[in-house]
């Protein structure tokens, strides 16, 4: 297991590189210069307006930098093997529970980790998944010793589990059925949303309650509600809510169906996170190629969106070549870029701080042979988490190793 | 535009009016990935007629034949997947530990969208498998992606006999809940015993059957004849070689128990399907002659995948082993171009190399290669034309042909959508009209998007990504 970095000790500047800014800009033959973790330079190399003398200088002729990559609404930590009940932490059990915290279950040991830094995925929201309000999100980076260290940015964002309209069947019986405690559930949501508010509203109770104590972030705009959500109907249903109950900033995350609202989506100014584009469609009617197009179609119509994974957690390093495929459908580079950077930095509220290139901003920095987010010619070469050179080799790298020796004597 | 009430085939959306033709088609000056020693062709021209590629070359002449323009574009064969369970009505016979006798091709569901969304990624033929509920599982359907063709009609004529074996967790139960937890086998002891078990029965069947042959008319009609049994006859099969078995299979300790019990029948197993860890013991199936069809980059979501390794193709490919990628997931299996690709990013395997684990490879494992899996006059016209290198991300088919007939084209895929939508609101406003004025009703179906371990578990994706083959 990689050893977590130490604390960048001396100012580093890359050279010869092909910067992907993140927010749509790429510069050729560019230089990123970075000191005490924060980036001191972006731009050509011919015109290095810093004193880079003390600097050390590393040559990434060819190379392309990035920033490091922005995996949102994900178990990571908080699952080490699907199948096995004990390794699971990303459920609690009953319907509201937004005071869990995801921080305090987060795993910095976990296997799964070194996988995604191997493809360029950095930084982390790590989310809670059960019930009905799951729980409170924390963002982290990549490496650390423990929680302590590794978070990011602590306690982000409540996420809420907008009930379905209709459940699918059951293996023997796949049709559709209607979801008898739909009503049932917005009520119950209405209510804590409704309860939240004027416990908010009271300043400081007598009586604590927990659960809406955690709500406040969402009335006060510290925090962002994160309605997990697919159905068209669904989507535009949980906003309305969130909006008349008083919630500032709302994100949806899921939106499989976000197309057949996308005006709403758009005069409301909510950000989408997509949940899965390498999925088949939901419908036998509907364009073959509807999921992988889907981040353009809405990014199109000027709504920001952001790439998710919310399958198998062990497919989540495939983050880039999910945003690889958005350009196969529509999406330049650059803009597919932003959807697993920038825009999701937005998303998430760390935008200030992270997901470009830019001078200022931490150094979540990411260098790659070939393209990024194309697996014939990804091959990360060095990455660094504000600032620290992390190791990227990891089990897998030894395994193979150990066992193309055994072969090759 | 379709008339109302015309039938397509097969009767659902992306269905044709009438069943697409093979033509002679010249395509010209494609970059020709031929995979066999010729390798990638430049500017290079191919003759399809009658089904079959006729002519590899440059400048052939365009004689009274449709001709595609292949400049900029690529050209391959069909991609073949391994391990599919797209089409099927149902996948596991999970009431025994050995059901050699159910036999996926009576399960073939040739109206599945999902077969056409197969042919937009470029995949031509596939084993559909059953699945892994049991040790010894029913016996293959090796088809080819016929759009509109009925279950028969996609049959690969004269393919070989495959059987699926299981091993591991989901064969013994290891992720259900406790009510599971009494059918024998339960460790990997039990599983073993299974199959000395069920091949020591279809030896003794053999020789009873022998025994009575060899009666004179006379004894024979004092004796009673043996019981016929089909499920010990498809065992025979493997002995005799003349089925083949595809192994779903995940750690050293089985991948090496299996070939052990092949050894001690005078068998050969043909394929380890998944076989993750295949790169663990690469070398001793090199020994025994097993083939390996494994997933890229699958891992962590059982404990059995737990040292699961992206380079696991590369290093079975590297002892010598016959290695495939496959699906084991409908959607996926659209993109085994990509799968194929990662090899290159992990271990640096060249193109070409890691092109053929998605065709001429998979064609191998599956007796096939005589006349598929490569660009080759004589074999069989399954080509797709790619606008850009087929192992880049930003690569997609353009047009997808099986024995000379182009079931996929892009351009006619547009035209479609536009036609689906207008039928869709044809339909809307019919109901709108009809509802409440006696007029007749139909539940939607549902659709079952089928793996290896499904039988009784929910579809619904959050339980999915737990439960993943």
């Amino acid at each position: 297991m990689p050893r977590p970095a130490d604390p960048q000790s001396k100012p580093i500047i890359l050279t010869n590189g092909i910067i992907h800014v993140g927010n749509g800009q790429v510069i050729n033959n560019g230089a990123v210069g970075f000191d005490n973790g924060k980036i001191t330079f972006v731009g050509q190399v011919d015109n290095i307006t810093i004193d880079n003398s003390a600097y050390q200088t590393i040559s990434v002729s060819g190379r392309h930098i990035y920033p490091g990559l922005i995996l949102p609404a994900s178990r990571l930590g908080l699952e080490e093997v699907g199948a096995l009940r004990p390794t699971r932490d990303y459920g609690e059990v009953g319907e509201m529970n937004p005071n869990v915290r995801a921080l305090i279950s987060y795993n910095t040991d976990s296997e799964l980790i070194e996988t995604l830094r191997y493809n360029g995925i950095l930084t982390a929201q790590a989310t809670p998944e059960s019930g009905t309000f799951s729980g409170t999100s924390s963002i982290m980076a990549l490496d650390g010793w423990n929680w302590e260290d590794a978070v990011y940015k602590a306690d982000d964002g409540v996420h809420l589990r907008w009930p379905p309209r209709f459940l699918k069947g059951s293996f023997f019986n796949p049709e559709r059925k209607e979801n008898k405690n739909y009503d049932e559930t917005v009520t119950a949501i209405d209510q804590f949303l409704r309860d939240a508010k004027s416990y908010n509203e009271t300043g400081n109770p007598n009586v604590n309650n927990l659960k809406l104590e955690a709500m406040r972030g969402l009335f006060e705009g510290s925090q962002s509600l994160f309605i997990h959500v697919n159905g068209a109907k669904e989507i535009l249903e949980s906003l309305q809510l969130a909006k008349e109950t008083g919630v500032k900033d709302m994100v949806v995350v899921g939106a499989s169906d976000a197309y057949y609202v996308k005006d709403y989506l758009k005069d409301n100014n909510i950000p989408v996170l997509i949940g899965d584009i390498h999925r088949m469609p939901f419908r036998p009617e509907e364009d073959v190629d509807m999921p992988y197009k889907l981040p353009y179609l809405l990014h199109k119509e000027g709504i920001l969106v952001g790439l998710a994974y919310q399958r198998g957690l062990q497919n989540s390093r495939n983050l880039p070549f999910y945003a690889g495929t958005t350009v196969a459908y529509g999406m330049s580079k650059e803009d597919a870029l932003s959807t697993v950077t920038l825009n999701t930095a937005i998303i998430l509220g760390i935008e200030a701080t992270i997901g470009s290139l830019e001078v200022g901003k931490d150094a979540s920095i990411v260098v790659s042979e070939g393209d990024l987010l194309d697996m014939r010619s990804s091959k990360v070469t060095q990455a660094y988490i504000l600032g620290k050179a992390i190791e990227l080799d990891g089990k897998q790298q030894l395994l193979y190793q150990r066992f193309k020796e055994k072969y090759q004597k | 535009m379709r008339v109302k009430g015309s039938i397509v085939y097969p009767f659902v959306a992306f269905g044709n009016e009438s069943l697409p033709l093979s033509q002679t088609y010249l395509i010209k000056n494609a970059t020709v990935w031929t995979n066999e020693s010729d390798g990638i062709l430049q500017d290079t021209d191919v003759l399809v007629r009658d089904g079959k590629i006729s002519q590899v070359g440059q400048n052939l002449s365009p004689s009274s034949t449709s001709v595609i323009d292949g400049t900029g574009k690529h050209l391959t064969s069909g991609i073949i997947d391994e391990h599919s369970h797209v089409a099927l009505r149902g996948v596991n016979e999970s009431s025994h530990a050995a059901t050699a006798e159910v036999r996926m091709y009576d399960a073939v569901d040739s109206e599945d969208i999902d077969i056409y969304r197969q042919l937009a990624g470029g995949v031509t033929a596939a084993q559909l498998l059953h699945g892994s509920a049991n040790p010894i599982g029913g016996q293959s359907a090796l088809i080819k992606f016929r759009w509109g063709a009925s279950p028969e009609g996609m049959k690969i004529e004269g393919a070989d006999g495959y059987i699926k074996f299981a091993l591991g967790e989901n064969v013994k139960h290891g992720n259900r809940p406790r009510s599971h937890n009494i059918r024998y086998p339960q460790t990997r002891m039990g599983v073993e015993q299974i199959f000395v078990d069920a091949f020591t029965r279809a030896r003794e069947y053999e020789n009873s059957w022998n025994a009575y042959n060899s009666f004179s008319s006379k004894s024979k009609a004092r004796t009673p004849q043996p019981r016929r049994d089909i499920q010990l006859e498809a065992l025979l099969e493997i002995l005799n070689k003349k089925r083949f078995i595809s192994c779903h299979s995940y750690v050293q300790s089985e991948i090496n128990m299996l070939m052990k019990v092949a050894d001690r029948f005078d068998f050969r197993v043909n394929t380890f399907t998944h076989i993750l860890e295949g790169y663990k013991v690469a070398d001793k199936m090199f020994e025994h002659g097993a083939g390996g069809s494994t997933f890229s980059d699958w891992w962590a979501y059982k404990w059995e995948v737990k040292e699961a390794i992206p380079y696991n193709p590369a290093l079975m490919h590297m002892v010598g082993v016959v290695t495939a990628i496959n699906s084991d997931d409908g959607e996926m299996a659209r993109r085994l171009n990509q799968e194929a690709a990662k090899s290159v990013k992990y271990a640096g395997m060249s193109e070409e190399d890691a092109w053929k684990m998605v065709t001429l490879n998979p064609a191998k494992l599956l007796h096939l290669d005589d006349r598929m899996g490569s660009i080759k006059p004589g074999k069989d016209a399954d080509l797709v034309l790619w606008n850009d290198n087929p192992l880049s991300i930003y690569a997609k088919p353009e047009k997808t042909m099986i024995d000379g007939v182009i079931y996929y084209d892009i351009q006619k895929d547009k035209e479609m959508r536009i036609a689906i939508q207008k039928e869709r609101a044809r339909i809307i406003a019919k109901m709108q009209t009809s509802s409440g004025n006696g007029g007749n009703k139909a539940k939607p179906n549902g659709h079952r998007d089928l793996h290896c371990e499904d039988f009784t578990i929910s579809n619904d994706y959050s339980q999915y990504s737990n439960s993943n083959n």
